[in-house]
């Protein structure tokens, strides 16, 4: 890949909406592959993403086995998928990510009808190691 | 193992996603256009675009252990089955029609969500497609809840 190849994060941002939920890719530290759903990748910065989690479940266990994830990430303009290789970075419970990532969470659930299955737990910060389109 | 209640919800035009893991410990979430499931020898075989498969076949090489969520859309019931890689084959015409099927039928779902069908059908639903077999080991339910995760069968 190229320089002028390359996709930035920022060049993302209709896809980190949470428009069309994320899937993401664990492993424990066996080998063992875990794939589930989550309904935000919020945008940090040029570098970072948050993860939301609503659940403290296997998802949460393996990253800290095992910090490497994989999301697909579908553009909701385009309909392009977006491989996103990420290395979790930490866990924040509180703080200015966590609140506008709660409040974007409650604005999807309100949409959804979901109110009571999407009470934010953490902000768990990511590297972006790599983005490639598929 | 796979509870009985299962046979039918898997009929269902759910949302399919398996999983892979190489020995580098990194995953890859690979997209399904389809699965059958056969109770009597608890084998899944699994519709998927040999385009997604690049990285999900150098896995399996490494490490032959495959997970598949199942997600019904509108309930978010969820179910992960994990298990052991079989084989691999090109699809029957047959088979790539019982896609096409699925895929308008889980199209539309998407649609009622205000997404573009044909968009989605698009960015999932690419020929050739190949049928991964593989033999479950694990149920787990995965459902969002407050203990989401637990056990089913092992």
């Amino acid at each position: 890949m190229t320089t002028e190849d390359k996709i930035h994060l920022e060049d993302m941002m209709p896809a980190l909406q949470g428009v069309i939920p994320t899937i993401v890719a664990t492993a424990s530290a066996d080998h063992t592959p875990n794939v589930t759903y989550i309904s935000q990748v919020y945008f940090v910065d040029a570098d970072h993403v948050a993860l939301s989690y609503q659940f403290f479940n296997k998802t949460i266990r393996n990253v800290r086995e095992n910090p490497m994830l994989t999301a697909i990430v579908t553009c909701p303009v385009h309909y392009d998928l977006y491989r996103f290789i990420l290395r979790y970075e930490e866990s924040q419970t509180d703080g200015e990510i966590f609140d506008a990532m709660e409040i974007q969470l409650e604005a999807l659930a309100t949409a959804q009808n979901k109110e009571g299955i999407f009470k934010l737990k953490a902000a768990d910060i990511y590297e972006v190691v790599s983005i490639e389109k598929i | 193992m796979v509870p009985a209640s299962h046979v039918e919800f898997l009929k269902q035009p759910l949302s399919f996603w398996l999983a892979t893991t190489g020995l580098n410990n990194i995953s890859e979430p690979i997209k399904c256009t389809g699965i059958v499931f056969d109770p009597a020898t608890e084998i899944f075989t699994c519709f998927v675009p040999e385009k997604f498969m690049t990285i999900g076949f150098e896995h399996l090489r490494e490490n032959p252990v495959l997970a598949l969520v199942v997600t019904e859309l509108h309930s978010f019931e969820s179910y992960q089955y994990k298990g052991n890689y079989l084989a691999w084959r090109r699809c029957t015409e047959d088979e790539v029609e019982f896609q096409r099927g699925y895929m308008e039928a889980f199209s539309d779902i998407l649609g009622s969500f205000g997404h573009s069908k044909q968009g989605l059908y698009g960015a999932y639903f690419h020929i050739p497609v190949l049928a991964l077999t593989f033999q479950v080991t694990h149920v787990f339910d995965q459902s969002p809840r407050s203990g989401t995760g637990e056990k089913v069968c092992a």
